[in-house]
């Protein structure tokens, strides 16, 4: 039983190791990548872009919930990190650096435009959506099952919108986009505290709004 | 709906993530950024330079119009200075050619007080008179130049017939 724990603990230490030098040759990979655009390889940040597009895109458009100008806001976001690349240097990760452009632009955008814009949604890729999910839809044929999602991704989307942005983005980031507090408080330069409030706030007011189609 | 089928909010939003765009909306996506960086490669021209050539242009056109006017201004002064230099001259150095004894005499009875009140009267006369025509001009009779008989028949400006039977009635026409 011992022996098992030891070797559990080491296989766990291992395994943190592994995840951190993961982490910190992620940012070093990006560094590596911006310090070769900024020594003029140009074409170098066409890999940051193919690498933070998607998820960038995926923030700026549950913000915005518009495809259209989420695809504006995500080209200006990365035509504005490219112009100011040179003044990145390197204290804080790239991965931060530019989602806190992505979010500042997204917060810029939501306050400018005065009327409601049309809400959209995109087409849901089936593999990726959760088990649990499924399982609601399982009884369901597909002309019901289709039906069902479109009306849940509408409901969903309304409710998001009837958050403020500040909430709307802590939700985003926290349950979509999987991140942690700390980088949340990094992106959004407040404290963890802050985001764990927001948080709990912005969810409780998402299940008064959803309650007809949540358990 | 089955309360104990209905999904958590977690998972709900879980379906976000799920939206993604197709393979086709990121090759426009690439292409387009692309074309948006290229335009960032295009040197802006410094805020100064649109003023500059603002002024430029407009101090081209006001320039162009003040030495217009200064030219147009120029050759009414220059001609107004000749004609009052020749009424000046003439005043003082009077042609003596061009007045004959009559004009003289002229002068000596203007100067002639029983005599004003005369020209004071014939203008009055000549003015009445002059209210008191009626001219026609369609009606005044022409002489046809290539013909024969004179004739004083009135030509009508708007006869097509006369106009086209005789050129010369025509050409009279037109110059009334």
């Amino acid at each position: 039983m011992k022996i098992s724990k030891t070797i559990a603990n080491e296989f766990i230490s291992d395994a943190k190791k592994s995840v951190g030098n993961a982490i910190v040759s992620n940012r070093d990979l990006d560094w590596a990548i911006v310090q070769r655009v900024q020594n003029g390889e140009v074409s170098a940040f066409n890999q940051l872009v193919q690498k933070y597009r998607q998820s960038l895109f995926s923030i700026i458009y549950n913000m915005t919930g518009n495809r259209e100008d989420a695809t504006d806001i995500t080209q200006e976001v990365f035509i504005k990190a490219f112009q100011s690349i040179n003044r990145f240097r390197g204290q804080a990760s790239f991965y931060t650096w530019i989602y806190r452009i992505a979010v500042n632009s997204s917060i810029t955008f939501i306050k400018k435009a005065k009327k409601q814009r049309f809400i959209n949604y995109e087409t849901i890729d089936e593999t990726l959506v959760s088990s649990e999910i499924l399982e609601y839809f399982t009884a369901k044929t597909k002309t019901e099952k289709g039906a069902l999602l479109t009306e849940l991704q509408e409901k969903l989307n309304e409710a998001l919108q009837k958050l403020s942005p500040k909430h709307r983005l802590v939700v985003i980031l926290h349950e979509v986009e999987g991140m942690n507090h700390k980088s949340i408080a990094d992106i959004m330069k407040t404290s963890e505290g802050t985001v764990r409030s927001r948080l709990h706030y912005a969810k409780k007011m998402l299940q008064s709004f959803l309650q007809d189609y949540i358990s | 709906m089955d309360n104990k089928k209905h999904p958590s909010l977690e998972d709900l939003l879980k379906l976000k993530k799920a939206e993604q765009p197709d393979d086709l909306f990121w090759e426009k996506f690439d292409s387009k950024l692309q074309a948006r960086a290229l335009q960032t490669f295009i040197r802006q021209e410094p805020w100064y330079y649109n003023i500059a050539s603002l002024v430029n242009k407009y101090v081209l056109s006001a320039s162009m119009a003040c030495g217009l006017i200064f030219m147009l201004g120029m050759a009414l002064y220059l001609n107004l200075g000749s004609e009052r230099n020749a009424f000046l001259s003439e005043l003082a150095f009077p042609n003596e050619a061009l007045l004959s004894a009559e004009e003289l005499v002229d002068y000596a009875v203007v100067g002639n007080d029983a005599l004003e009140k005369d020209y004071a009267v014939e203008i009055i006369s000549i003015k009445g008179a002059s209210e008191a025509y009626d001219f026609e001009a369609d009606a005044i009779s022409v002489a046809i130049g290539d013909t024969v008989d004179y004739s004083d028949a009135p030509v009508y400006a708007s006869s097509d017939s006369l106009r086209i039977s005789n050129q010369y009635t025509q050409l009279a026409s037109f110059a009334f």
